[in-house]
């Protein structure tokens, strides 16, 4: 799963038109820590833009919208994201997702152990499944974990979803 | 308390979304709302819907229904899409009546996609999206799974053709010369070939007085000179310093190996630099007589061929006598 790692680093820092890192040499966080060097752009926000841009891989964003209906549905799921991980590899060294919901309404990711970057991925990620989902939010990132402020659910139409990939366009 | 209760028609609708109520002839009483989008809009009779999963199966779809109600597993094909299987059980909750519950085996995603079965078709308890999500990653993994291999098979590819070839000229280097002739004394083919063992002459002049860089050079200038002499899949290799072997396939007269060794010390003789009069002496032997563990035999013998052209005034072409008897025959340099 280290391999799928790194490809998919590899992949993100060419569509990011970052040449300059020796794939395939590096774990995949010395990759992203080199990468942020070389660009200028600090590592936090260059997690999150890997994880915006896992959305966009067409096998990932079939895997992800399995995971819920729609944007709230994923969310409220979240905390699963790391068992469907272990269902496909179990090699993989994924932190702990707690979710908590605060009176104002506000939902809370916070993430434990696995190694370092996962909240801003996860950031990165939830920000472009919002989008996906046609959901208006404001998401937070902070030293106690993830913010999310959803507004309006059907700000957007959603990008259409068909649970067979063999399924005819609508 | 008694433990029974009367469900309607919406609670079963949402506990159970692929169940049939039948009455006891078989007639259909109603269906939850993915198995509605199973079953033809005129569908009358459990008849109408299913037929039996295994053609050889004795019993009618009923009777397998029926027998289905004493509590053993119930498979039935939709008779509208028979590559669909359901497996399912049925009750009888009195009344006469017959309730059924299905649900999609393997052919899930199938059934997905021929009925467009939406998240909201599967009631919340089954794995029927867990499946498919499995079956998603399972396949993207195996995509990339192939293109590792594909990398490392070209990878190894790569390193393989490096191995066998040489850096300077690139052509075949001993390696590769070693594996061309044990593929071309391999029994099985019995492909006969020529082997032509050439050293130049006078190259070592050619490093002392103009540099190594010129006698690189020339070295590149005679492999070329070689590679123009022989077809595409006879082959040419660098085994030292300025000693070349070229593998000549097919069955060859002493008159037609004497003319391309001719030819062969002419081309040389022109890209001699300068005026070092570079020239090149031949060693022929012909593969007849050999098998396969006779490579180190065949390339000696070549090189004893070699040495009397040496000896015998360079420029010239020897060919071995053939390996089962006789003696070297030399025959006359061109000059």
């Amino acid at each position: 799963m280290h391999e799928f790692a790194s490809r998919a680093i590899e992949k993100f820092l060419h569509d990011e038109a970052i040449h300059r890192v020796e794939a395939g040499l590096l774990s995949p966080g010395q990759m992203l820590q080199d990468a942020a060097a070389q660009s200028g752009k600090p590592l936090d926000e260059l997690t999150e833009d890997l994880g915006a841009w896992l959305v966009q891989q067409h096998e990932i964003w079939r895997l992800l919208r399995f995971c819920g209906s729609d944007f709230l549905d994923f969310l409220l799921h979240l905390d699963e994201l790391p068992e469907r991980i272990r269902l496909i590899a179990d090699d993989v060294d994924v932190p702990d997702i707690a979710l908590s919901r605060s009176a104002d309404g506000l939902v809370w990711v916070t993430v434990s152990g696995g190694p370092p970057g996962w909240d801003a991925l996860l950031a990165g990620l939830l920000r472009a499944m919002a989008d996906d989902y046609g959901t208006l939010c404001v998401i937070t990132r902070g030293p106690e974990g993830i913010c999310i402020d959803v507004s309006d659910s059907a700000f957007a139409e959603a990008r259409t979803f068909h649970l067979s990939s063999r399924a005819r366009p609508a | 308390m008694t433990q029974a209760l009367t469900l309607g028609k919406a609670a079963l609708d949402r506990l159970m979304p692929m169940h049939l109520c039948l009455s006891e002839d078989g007639q259909i009483r109603f269906a939850g709302p993915t198995m509605r989008k199973l079953i033809p809009p005129d569908a009358k009779t459990a008849e109408d819907v299913f037929v039996r999963a295994k053609t050889a199966e004795p019993v009618c779809v009923m009777d397998s229904i029926r027998s289905a109600g004493a509590g053993s597993r119930l498979s039935l094909r939709l008779r509208c899409h028979p590559q669909t299987l359901l497996r399912g059980h049925a009750v009888a909750p009195g009344s006469g009546s017959l309730l059924l519950n299905f649900g999609f085996r393997v052919g899930l995603s199938d059934a997905v996609a021929a009925f467009g079965l939406t998240e909201s078709d599967f009631a919340p308890p089954e794995l029927a999206l867990e499946l498919m999500f499995l079956q998603e990653a399972n396949r993207a993994i195996q995509q990339e799974l192939a293109r590792f291999n594909r990398h490392l098979m070209l990878a190894r590819q790569d390193a393989e053709r490096e191995a066998h070839t040489d850096p300077l000229t690139a052509v075949l280097n001993r390696r590769g010369l070693l594996s061309a002739m044990r593929e071309a004394l391999d029994g099985r083919d019995g492909r006969c070939f020529a082997l032509i063992h050439l050293d130049l002459d006078n190259f070592k002049p050619v490093n002392d007085r103009l540099g190594h860089s010129a006698g690189d050079r020339l070295l590149r200038d005679v492999a070329q000179v070689l590679g123009r002499v022989t077809r595409s899949h006879d082959h040419v290799a660098r085994i030292g310093g300025d000693e070349f072997v070229l593998l000549l396939g097919g069955s060859w007269s002493r008159q037609a190996l004497t003319g391309i060794g001719t030819r062969i010390i002419e081309g040389i003789r022109q890209v001699s630099p300068g005026d070092c009069d570079v020239s090149a002496s031949l060693g022929i032997v012909l593969s007849a007589g050999y098998g396969p563990d006779d490579i180190d035999r065949m390339l000696n013998d070549a090189d004893v061929a070699l040495y009397r052209s040496k000896r015998g005034g360079k420029g010239r072409v020897s060919v071995a006598p053939l390996a089962a008897a006789g003696t070297l025959t030399m025959l006359p340099g061109p000059r």
